[in-house]
């Protein structure tokens, strides 16, 4: 992977983030120490989203403890920025948050995917091969925008906001509730031009706004922005 | 390689109820790249209120050149109208443009050894198996199509099917060919053979593999490929909601299939 993949990335314009998915804690370290200083590599993204093989199968990204002990072990493993996705499957997102954090990550990203299952009554099985599966797009953009909220109250890392954006509207919404980037994801399968669309429209947007950057209106609609803790 | 493409509306035809066949101009590489039991994914989601959000999966029923000067390459797809997926298909007008991608998939292997190929469709599987049914023909290959459906009215009229291929009809309530299972039918084929290609709902594979399992001839049969169906958000093998328990493995039915080898498939 990385002799194959990697040279590709570094003639593009734009920087590539790896996303990692490990069984262990010590799989995530290995990774990210394989991927330091590669040419092409931008940065890393740990999906704890995924079960903890040592840990009797409970999710990284599910426990304050564990979340910060991968992302503590990425970060002494790797000079690149570490950024930790975050699973809404969770009762306190903003406890993992701290936690992550704390432990370390230059930024966190969320939300992953919401657990789901879906049942083909024709069959009489579930829809997908692995049983349950992620749920995406705009049907959980409400839950997102809710989460982002509430860790850009809690943290002081940049945030970055995801979960069913199909649109400007939903980025600025992002943006407002405090996340300082947005990824794209179920909506690029819909339009391919999806990315860059946003892109434009929001060049658009803060022109016609009289402002002269996207900072200027991240976490303009959180109260609790800045206020640590105090959500 | 499959490639981002404009499809344009051409005409739909009310081949039988509820599904219409729908031709679209598209772009040469495209017609051309389409192998039999490949699929074309068509957007229709955002410019339209969203609504169905993800494209669909369509499988190609014939990829064909332009005939003559002024007339478009073209895509023929078999499009149930009777649910949310066709989308604007149902009553787009001539000229409408779709965003597609295509063509895609893993389809049907007509190894250059097959010289009698049997095919069997049920449902909406027709259409895949049209494509594979012409391809065969047009290298020579002999092709007996079984083709199995719930009545009479839902069999693809004998005008859009292959004129040089055998065909034999079964019906669950036995209002055309014959009273029962199209699989019924398989086994009287099974000395003929020397390839098997299917396309119908999983539950005909398992009474295809009890067929091919009674067989007591001197035989060795043939290899069997089926297509399975699930449904797919990206047709490209990156969001996995179409993987497949398989024997060999968790597969993508967009990228790894839709066609696998019969004693590969897992069947529940």
């Amino acid at each position: 992977m990385i002799a194959k993949y990697p040279p590709i990335w570094a003639r593009w314009d734009v920087p590539v983030i790896v996303n990692l998915a490990g069984d262990t804690v010590g799989e995530f370290a290995e990774m990210a120490a394989m991927l330091d200083e590669v040419q092409g590599v931008a940065g890393v993204e740990l999906n704890v989203s995924c079960p903890n093989v040592e840990a009797g199968g409970m999710f990284f990204g599910c426990d304050p403890g564990l979340a910060a002990e991968v992302t503590a072990a990425v970060r002494a493993a790797t000079t690149l920025p570490v950024i930790v996705k975050l699973t809404p499957n969770v009762t306190d997102v903003a406890a993992v948050a701290r936690a992550v954090a704390d432990a370390g990550a230059d930024a966190l990203s969320l939300i992953n995917t919401l657990l789901g299952l879906a049942i083909d009554v024709r069959r009489r099985r579930p829809v997908l091969g692995n049983v349950t599966g992620g749920l995406s797009g705009p049907a959980v953009k409400p839950v997102a925008l809710r989460m982002v909220y509430q860790v850009a109250a809690a943290v002081d890392v940049p945030i970055i906001g995801l979960g069913g954006i199909t649109g400007l509207d939903d980025a600025l919404e992002f943006l407002m509730a405090g996340a300082s980037a947005v990824q794209v994801g179920t909506a690029t399968f819909a339009d391919l031009g999806m990315v860059t669309r946003i892109i434009d429209d929001l060049a658009a947007w803060l022109a016609r706004e009289g402002l002269t950057s996207v900072r200027e209106i991240v976490g303009v609609a959180n109260a609790g922005r800045g206020a640590r803790g105090a959500e | 390689m499959p490639q981002q493409f404009t499809a344009t509306f051409i005409e739909r035809e009310e081949a039988l109820p509820r599904n219409a066949i729908v031709r679209l101009a598209a772009p040469r590489a495209v017609v051309d790249a389409a192998a039999p039991g490949q699929f074309v994914m068509l957007h229709q989601g955002l410019a339209a209120g969203r609504d169905p959000l993800l494209p669909r999966p369509f499988s190609i029923m014939r990829a064909t050149r332009a005939r003559g000067a002024g007339e478009p390459d073209s895509l023929e797809l078999l499009v149930f109208t009777g649910g949310r997926g066709a989308g604007r298909l149902v009553e787009a007008r001539p000229g409408e443009p779709f965003a597609a991608l295509g063509p895609l998939g893993s389809g049907y292997q007509l190894g250059g050894r097959v010289s009698r190929a049997l095919l069997l469709a049920v449902g909406h599987g027709i259409a895949p198996i049209v494509a594979l049914a012409e391809a065969a023909l047009a290298r020579g290959v002999a092709v007996t199509m079984l083709v199995g459906a719930n009545s009479a009215d839902q069999l693809l009229p004998l005008p859009y099917l292959p004129t040089d291929a055998e065909i034999a009809v079964a019906t669950a309530d036995g209002s055309r060919g014959h009273h029962g299972a199209v699989t019924d039918l398989v086994p009287e084929y099974l000395e003929w053979a020397d390839g098997i290609y299917a396309y119908a709902p999983e539950p005909v594979y398992v009474a295809l593999r009890e067929a091919l399992r009674a067989y007591r001839g001197a035989r060795t049969l043939p290899p069997v490929q089926v297509a399975i169906e699930r449904g797919m958000a990206c047709g490209v093998g990156v969001c996995l909601g179409c993987v497949v328990q398989t024997k060999g493995g968790l597969k993508t039915v967009c990228r790894d299939g839709p066609v696998f080898p019969l004693e590969q498939v897992v069947l529940d």
